[in-house]
């Protein structure tokens, strides 16, 4: 085995074996049944559920900039497209918290149409999509930046305009590593906490009523039972993430990439 | 008719694209001299300081997809696509489609990313006709065509019917029929006939 070889599978191992420890252990040793309860099952459904509606959110609202970014330089619109990276994630959730308030215009609006933010699942797939879209922007940016332009040249030539050159041709071209750009913002979104924290810590009214966003639950697990169930309920999400993870492996396909290996 | 006098400039390179005439133009010129900066600037994709008229229009103020300037190289064709969409994206009624098939040899059907080069390019060149353009600017294609000869001549004609200019920029520009032609070093350009 040559040492890169070496140190590649020293670094995956880094990154991987706390999560090992914790999936045994869950799921091995320690097996609370409140960690497999229906109120982890129905967090873990709120979160994915969730998680997917604000990748879906974030394709649809944030593929324009991530194009627009890759073919037309504009230092000023990327450096605000990653602010919401560079806050901790709770300023996240009370900056949306104040913005879904009555203290705010849009705030009021979004109450007078039963659209309130605070403790509901809109206000959590918000959330979600606040603090993942950067993970999109920068994926489907770089993405755009290294693919040919020579069919959006011809397209915008032909008398298309650059917004129908996005989804008419660079967008068919390139669906499926957006696909995948759009589940890693959502496996992302998954693993958020401090924005839902803050803003949904409980969903209110709907088929989530008094349901917790899985990273809220097993902190609440945590402080309230010890870490045995916390472990056990971590363990379970970590399989359902795990599982996400793989989906994206299969959705991105076999790189296009020059390879080492093939030429060795 | 095309007339241009304009300058771009980069750090390291500096074009004058002087040009006035119409029909088929060929322009010559070695690899670097400024050809395709030549035909991106005329096509929008560069600012530059002058005057670009197509047909008695000013373009170089107007966004690339208002100038009817179409840009062709080898890689200006959609591989999504198959061969009848890629015709209907350049627009015209069935009866154009019909015709440009006919003259340009679009003789073929299925998917384009399995398309020979050559066969990209007569369909690129065609969905471009298709289009109604003000001029087609072809960058170092023709000699990817079997039978150039008598597809220029056909294109020759449909420009004559269709009422639009074509460039036809490569490193070496004899074979093709052209009613005028320049050739361009180090970012000057010059007339020849």
């Amino acid at each position: 085995m040559d040492t890169l070889r070496l140190v590649s599978y020293v670094s995956v191992a880094l990154l991987t074996l706390p999560v090992a420890l914790l999936l045994y252990l869950g799921l091995a040793v320690y097996r609370s049944s409140a960690g497999f309860g229906s109120e982890v099952i129905d967090s873990i459904a709120l979160t994915l559920l969730a998680s997917g509606a604000a990748a879906l959110l974030i394709f649809a609202v944030f593929t324009p900039l991530a194009y627009e970014l890759a073919r037309r330089e504009n230092r000023a619109l990327e450096t605000l497209s990653d602010i919401p990276a560079a806050i901790p994630h709770p300023v996240a959730g009370l900056a949306l918290l104040i913005l879904g308030s009555n203290i705010s215009p849009a705030g009021r609006f979004l109450s007078s149409i039963g659209l309130g933010l605070f403790d509901s699942i809109q206000g959590m797939i918000l959330a979600l999509a606040f603090v993942s879209a950067p993970v999109y922007i920068r994926a489907a940016q770089s993405l755009f930046s290294a693919s040919d332009p020579g069919p959006e040249i011809f397209s915008t030539s032909l008398g298309h305009s650059y917004i129908s050159t996005l989804y008419l041709v660079a967008l068919p071209i390139h669906f499926r590593h957006l696909l995948s750009a759009v589940l890693t913002s959502m496996s992302r979104a998954m693993s958020e906490f401090g924005s839902v924290a803050i803003l949904s810590y409980y969903i209110l009214g709907g088929p989530f009523s008094g349901v917790s966003p899985a990273s809220v639950l097993i902190y609440k697990y945590y402080g309230y039972y010890g870490p045995q169930v916390a472990i056990t309920s971590s363990a379970v999400m970590i399989v359902f993430a795990v599982a996400l993870s793989v989906f994206i492996r299969i959705a991105r396909g076999r790189g296009t990439g020059h390879r080492l290996g093939e030429l060795a | 008719m095309i007339e241009a006098d304009f300058e771009f400039s980069t750090v390291s390179f500096r074009l004058h694209g002087l040009m006035r005439d119409e029909g088929l133009i060929s322009l010559q010129g070695a690899n670097g001299a400024g050809k395709t900066t030549f035909l991106l600037s005329i096509a929008g994709m560069h600012r530059v300081k002058g005057s670009i008229r197509l047909n008695g229009v000013e373009v170089s103020t107007l966004p690339m997809n208002m100038r009817a300037a179409i840009y062709i190289d080898q890689r200006t064709h959609f591989p999504q696509m198959d061969v009848q969409r890629h015709l209907a994206f350049g627009g015209g009624s069935g009866t154009d489609v019909r015709r440009v098939r006919e003259m340009l040899g679009i003789s073929f059907d299925g998917p384009v990313s399995s398309l020979s080069l050559g066969q990209k390019i007569r369909l690129s060149i065609a969905t471009a006709a298709l289009a109604r353009p003000r001029l087609l600017m072809l960058d170092e294609v023709l000699q990817n065509i079997s039978g150039r000869e008598q597809f220029i001549l056909n294109l020759k004609q449909l420009s004559l019917d269709w009422q639009f200019d074509i460039i036809a920029a490569a490193q070496e520009t004899d074979g093709i029929a052209d009613d005028h032609k320049y050739s361009i070093v180090n970012g000057t350009m010059q007339r020849l006939y």
